[in-house]
């Protein structure tokens, strides 16, 4: 047993450092060391870290594009300038609203506003969620116009449920992800990530906590309770049952939008002071 | 539960009265106080120009000198000429617009304008009556213009406005 002890430790200790190594080359600990790099105006080691980071996948879509600034200035500082325009078309493909650190010097933007020229001219990274009862799945809708998408990974649930169902897909323009109870689900939540080849989220829709909700509207459910049957009938526009099916229920909904837009509009007007004035005289005031 | 097509009537026409109800422009009463009964039977014309002030609300002094000595004062609106009697009546003026404005009163007599006011205020939808009280300008001597007036002992405004009613 003695003679197996110093194996064990060693074995032991082997397994340790693994773990440790494991733990600073995540994402977000290898975007910490860029940023105290960069803070120490060590520009190289700051772009090292920083591409490191991004390699390493894990960071969330905001520390992504923080890792691309870091790495877009560091490498202007650098003279490195295709670098940091390959870096800030990434930055700004990611996110097309995001401005540049105040702290970042005149002379390290001009790359930032090349990149940011030549991204404004295409549609922005989005996606959208529909459900498809008619296909048991939800509907997802990828626009990436800079094809930094990987996989399109969604955690959905009928609602109500506990347990998120997680589904993963090669970036497509459309996907329909089968979906547990989505042909007859009133609603469902769910939650998205777009991921890009390292693992990093391009963009997320949603948290576990606060997921986003796809179905019919609360009201039309409560309606539809009254009326019985005719389930998943007015997702595809056909059947025409119950109260939503009498035109004259819709008219009188239109009037009263169109009486809400009159009482807006009048509101609107008289906020502006359209009114007149009405003369008169008194005497020996 | 079915809606009949009477119902839906009874409903469009509750919806139509709600619309023209809401389509009334409201109005703010513009109370122009003369002196006296007599200061009112001399004037001949009033005009009635409303000017906006923005942030400058201190401006009716200034604005009041310049409309009696005849210079341009900017005006939003203008209602020049205004028959006294009218006035009296009630007239409706155009919206000022919205914001503070001066209300600039003259009061016009044969000799030239005897009386003028300027009041700030805000008219809007709900708000109190503007009152512009109007004073002998130093221009024109009042005193001559009543004595040019050539007016009868004791008629009033009810009388000479009754008069020249339609």
């Amino acid at each position: 047993m003695s003679a197996l002890r110093p194996l064990v430790l060693s074995l032991a200790l082997v397994l340790a450092l693994v773990s440790m190594a494991e733990a600073q080359e995540s994402g977000p600990d290898l975007l910490e060391a860029a940023d105290q790099a960069y803070s120490n105006v060590d520009f190289e080691t700051a772009r090292q870290s920083a591409s490191a980071a991004i390699e390493a996948g894990g960071l969330s879509p905001t520390q992504l594009v923080h890792a691309y600034q870091l790495v877009g200035v560091s490498a202007s500082a650098l003279s490195d300038m295709p670098a940091a325009r390959a870096a800030f078309v990434m930055m700004v493909s990611i996110d097309p609203d995001v401005r540049l650190d105040d702290t970042v010097p005149p002379r390290l933007r001009a790359p930032f506003l090349e990149a940011r020229g030549t991204v404004s001219s295409r549609s922005r990274l989005a996606v959208d969620v529909q459900l498809a009862r008619a296909y048991g799945a939800l509907r997802i809708v990828v626009t990436d116009p800079f094809e930094l998408v990987a996989s399109v990974r969604i955690h959905s649930r009928i609602e109500g449920q506990a347990e998120f169902v997680m589904a993963e897909h090669n970036p497509e323009p459309e996907i329909m992800s089968r979906a547990s109870g989505a042909s007859s689900a009133d609603r469902m939540e769910y939650w998205l990530e777009c991921l890009d080849e390292h693992g990093n989220q391009l963009l997320l829709l949603g948290t576990e906590f606060e997921p986003r909700v796809v179905g019919r509207a609360a009201v039309a459910d409560a309606s539809a309770g009254g009326g019985g049957g005719a389930e998943g009938s007015h997702e595809g526009g056909g059947g025409g049952s119950g109260i939503f099916g009498e035109p004259v229920f819709w008219i009188i909904v239109g009037g009263v939008v169109l009486v809400g837009a009159a009482i807006a509009v009048g509101f609107a007007v008289d906020s502006q002071s359209h009114v007149g004035l009405s003369t008169g005289v008194r005497f020996g005031f | 539960m079915r809606i009949t097509r009477a119902g839906s009537l009874r409903v469009s026409a509750i919806i139509g009265a709600l619309a023209l109800a809401g389509c009334a422009s409201p109005t703010v009463s513009l109370s122009i106080g003369f002196p006296s009964q007599e200061a009112f039977l001399v004037t001949s014309l009033i005009d009635v120009d409303v000017v906006p002030l923005g942030d400058h609300l201190d401006q009716c002094a200034t604005l009041l000198g310049a409309a009696v000595q005849g210079t341009d004062v900017s005006a939003s609106s203008s209602s020049l000429g205004l028959v006294p009697c009218e006035v009296r009546s009630g007239l409706t003026l155009p919206d000022p617009g919205g914001g503070g404005h001066a209300f600039i009163v003259l009061a016009r007599a044969t000799s030239g304008v005897i009386l003028a006011g300027c009041t700030v205020a805000e008219a809007y939808p709900g708000a109190p009556p503007i009152q512009v009280d109007l004073f002998p300008t130093a221009t024109t001597n009042y005193a001559t213009a009543l004595t040019a007036a050539h007016l009868a002992p004791g008629t009033t405004a009810a009388q000479r406005c009754g008069a020249s009613a339609p």
